[in-house]
């Protein structure tokens, strides 16, 4: 088992450079980030003259690369064009985009797995078919759809929470978003759930404990999640990662200022420095959480082994 | 999604800034009124988007302007005269303005009792360090083009911007209060104002030339509020700076909210958990003057235009009558109306009413929609060469006012009319100029005044040797008579030479402007005496909250 962490570890290496590479080789395809500059700014000489020094725009990509890499092995993730540090961008919206997606999976897990055993338990019953339509609204829904009516509902309408920013705080303030962010998810899980409990409920070893008497609480707590939540598990897991990825256009339309806020920005300015900081971040948070998802699957399930 | 700023027009804004005045005009307007008058004391919040910098030398967006207005005392201010024309008047902290010389040599003389709020005085040497830091070269600061060539022409300007030496000879501390500036040649009072005021580089102490990074994060100002602690990015609160030798603000606390995108503004002032904003998304335009009555704000006049330009190298625009017609197919008036909801207004020159000897009809009848008139033109000229014309559009654009275009143009002439797309500003620039768009294309942009002349609105697009003349129009008479505009004596003079290059150019017809854009705004029902200013800045300072 630790062997086998630490090989994966290893692999994250290549992956580093690999992605790293390939980032900043699409950002520099986008042509002269200077371009970006309004009609204004460019009436000024020195200062794109300035840029162009500081940001090595004149070296061939692949010098400007190594440069790049260079700092960041130095620990300097480079700044933005109006000279602030990626490094603190990342310290600072890292966190809130990790609690949002933190508390969308824990939305996903609470109403997800509740209402996907109640349904299997109920199949066929109005409860069940209720959820399954539901859940099928909720995929198809666009997500900017949802987020723009569930902001006017509770933020305008309501007025229960402030339709936008984090300055209430966890969870008011992230509580909606969070949810927008995990709607579609959530009725996978949903379903994930029920499914996977059925099946479980046709396996002998089911049969067999009904069959010695137990009480339906216990079947289903000991015999019946333990069984069929591995598949869920993987999924979560996989999800948080995805999700910090995905968060840009929830983050845009409640105003959050997390990393896809940033990310978006920094695309369209063409500060390749910040999207590469960032992007390398999200791939390494991504890897780390299906490594735990793995090791988790031994813990769940003993009859896997790594070697 | 549109995670975009201001909804543009065709060819808008390339906006990675969006750029003002850097000024603290006054609100002379009064604004609208509302409910409920408070007096002094309160706080209230005000919508932003992210600025690149707040460090005076480098802020280069209405953004980073309007809190600066909130941190700042300059030298001078914009303000709105009797005819609504925009004019820099001195602030308190300019006792007067001399030139002993004819406008060769200006000596500004300071009030005394100003202090920066970490205790240091305001004086002459503050300017002569503040001014020499941003025309360094070294210091990368977007604003020290001011002291530069087609700006104020300060003596040793070059030197310093190539980092040869550090301090400009034209800049001196003449006494404790007194400053004097050098210029390479003369100019008008007005004219050397108007220079100095947009964009305006406030005062910055001498902490912030020893640990720039720090003081960016919390900038020490000498102004009418002081910031609470370093910006974050969800923004930052000012209080009232108690120390201040100026008229003090009317609220307590001011706290700027930073957005990302402006439907959240609009969702939050709709919710009353925003007070002020300057910024409605597209989509709120159409049902904002219902949803808000009078706290609607729609200032006509703005000194922002958008423009179209024919490139001289593209033989498809070679016949005047065939850039005459197709400006004639489209029909502004009804643009601004369905798609802008009446926050645009049909232009008819480069400047608005709100620049000194602007708000002329330059255009005449050129700009004027006529289908009839459009169509026998371009056939009297032998048509459009391919038949076809390319309307740019902007990544960051929706393209509806692409669409709009293309089929007023289609319709009205029956040439056949797509939309060209560039990334930005700048690859517009580099395929038009290097003839590598395909024939028929247009091109276009936007611009935001950086003060209220004639000169700035049209300098940038059209002189012979800009680095922006993207429509590649050369015309010794009209680059001569927007020099001899600047050389001029007296403002009359002045005005007048500036208005016969605007004549100039709409005589060759490179290019047009098409739309003036108003400043649009909002706010909630806790503030009351909200106003925008044509230079897109609100008065923070005269805003009141109710109690």
């Amino acid at each position: 088992m630790g062997r086998y962490v630490v090989r994966r570890l290893l692999q994250m290496i290549p992956v580093f450079f690999g992605s790293t590479f390939l980032i900043y080789f699409l950002m520099n395809a986008l042509g002269d980030p200077l371009n970006t500059l309004s009609p204004q700014q460019r009436q000024n000489p020195a200062y794109m003259e300035y840029l162009t020094q500081s940001f090595n725009l004149d070296d061939p990509f692949i010098v400007q690369y190594l440069k790049y890499i260079w700092g960041v092995l130095h620990g300097d993730f480079g700044t933005t064009f109006s000279g602030e540090s990626v490094w603190s961008i990342v310290v600072e919206r890292f966190p809130v985009t990790f609690l949002l997606a933190v508390t969308a999976v824990a939305i996903e897990i609470v109403l997800g797995i509740s209402i996907g055993i109640y349904a299997a338990l109920k199949r066929g019953k109005w409860f069940d078919n209720v959820s399954l339509a539901v859940a099928l609204v909720f995929i198809a829904i666009p997500l900017f759809v949802l987020g723009f009516t569930l902001q006017w509902l509770f933020g305008i309408k309501l007025g229960w929470v402030a339709p936008s920013g984090i300055a209430q705080g966890w969870p008011k303030s992230y509580i909606i978003p969070a949810f927008v962010l995990a709607a579609g998810s959530l009725a996978y899980v949903l379903r994930l759930t029920r499914q996977s409990l059925l099946e479980t409920f046709n396996m002998d070893f089911m049969r067999t404990a009904k069959a010695k008497g137990l009480p339906s609480r216990t079947i289903l707590r000991k015999y019946g999640l333990r069984n069929s939540l591995i598949p869920v598990v993987t999924f979560l897991g996989i999800e948080l990662g995805t999700l910090m990825g995905g968060a840009v256009i929830t983050e845009g339309i409640f105003n959050i200022p997390g990393i896809g806020q940033q990310l978006y920005t920094s695309i369209r300015q063409q500060e390749a420095v910040v999207v590469v900081g960032i992007t390398t971040l999200l791939i390494i948070v991504y890897m780390l959480s299906s490594l735990l998802v793995d090791v988790l699957y031994a813990v769940l399930d003993p009859r896997i082994r790594y070697e | 999604m549109s995670l975009r700023k201001h909804g543009l027009a065709a060819g808008g804004l390339v906006l990675g800034a969006a750029l003002a005045l850097t000024a603290c005009s006054s609100g002379s307007s009064g604004g609208g009124s509302s409910a409920g008058t408070g007096g002094a004391g309160g706080t209230f919040s005000v919508g932003l988007e992210k600025f690149q910098a707040l460090t005076p030398s480098n802020c280069y967006d209405l953004y980073c302007a309007q809190v600066n207005r909130a941190l700042f005392t300059g030298l001078f201010q914009f303000t709105t005269d009797s005819s609504g024309a925009l004019t820099p008047t001195n602030t308190e902290l300019t006792k007067s303005l001399n030139s002993p010389d004819d406008g060769k040599t200006w000596e500004i003389e300071l009030n005394p009792g100003f202090t920066f709020t970490n205790g240091e005085k305001v004086t002459a040497q503050t300017f002569v360090d503040t001014y020499n830091y941003a025309a360094n070269g070294d210091n990368g600061q977007q604003l020290g083009f001011i002291f530069g060539p087609g700006s104020l022409d300060v003596q040793g300007y070059q030197d310093v911007a190539d980092g040869k030496s550090k301090a400009m000879s034209g800049i001196k501390a003449k006494s404790e209060y007194l400053l004097s500036i050098t210029l390479n040649a003369a100019m008008t009072e007005s004219l050397f104002k108007n220079f100095i005021t947009g964009p305006q580089i406030l005062p910055m102490p001498s902490e912030a030339f020893k640990d720039p990074a720090k003081y960016e994060k919390q900038p020490i100002g000498n102004g009418p509020y002081k910031l609470t602690g370093p910006y974050n990015n969800q923004g930052l609160s000012v209080v009232k700076n108690a120390d201040y030798a100026g008229t003090a603000g009317n609220a307590d606390q001011i706290d700027f909210k930073i957005y990302a995108d402006s439907n959240a503004y609009w969702a939050d002032l709709q919710a009353n958990t925003l007070d002020v904003t300057n910024n409605l998304p597209q989509n709120a335009l159409a049902t904002a003057p219902q949803v808000l009555g009078d706290r609607y704000l729609n200032t006509p006049n703005g000194l922002q235009y958008s423009f179209f330009g024919f490139p001289a190298n593209d033989p498809t625009f070679k016949e005047k009558d065939v850039r005459i017609g197709i400006a004639k197919s489209i029909n502004w008036d009804e643009i601004n109306q369905k798609l802008y909801y009446g926050t645009r207004q049909t232009a008819t020159s480069f400047a608005p009413s709100s620049i000194p000897g602007g708000g002329q009809d330059v255009c005449g009848d050129k700009c004027t929609f006529d289908a009839a008139k459009a169509k026998e033109l371009i056939q009297g000229a032998g048509g459009v060469p391919g038949n076809t014309v390319r309307i740019p559009q902007l990544s960051n654009e929706t393209g509806d006012v692409q669409k709009a275009i293309c089929n007023q143009i289609q319709t009205n002439t029956g040439v056949t009319c797509t939309v060209e797309m560039f990334k930005d500003f700048g690859e517009m620039l580099d395929v038009t100029q290097n003839g590598k768009a395909p024939n028929g294309t247009m091109v276009g942009s936007g611009w935001v005044a950086d003060n209220p002349t004639i000169q700035n609105m049209i300098y940038f697009f059209w002189t012979s040797d800009s680095p922006g003349n993207v429509a590649q129009y050369k015309n010794p008479q009209f680059d001569k008579l927007l020099k001899e505009g600047v050389q001029a004596k007296s403002d009359e003079e002045q005005i007048a030479k500036w208005q016969e290059a605007e004549k100039v150019l709409y005589e060759d017809f490179p290019g047009y402007a098409y739309q003036f854009r108003n400043q649009v705004g909002g706010y909630s029902t806790n503030v009351s005496n909200v106003s925008i200013s044509p230079d897109g800045l609100i008065d923070l300072n005269v805003i009141s909250v109710n109690s």
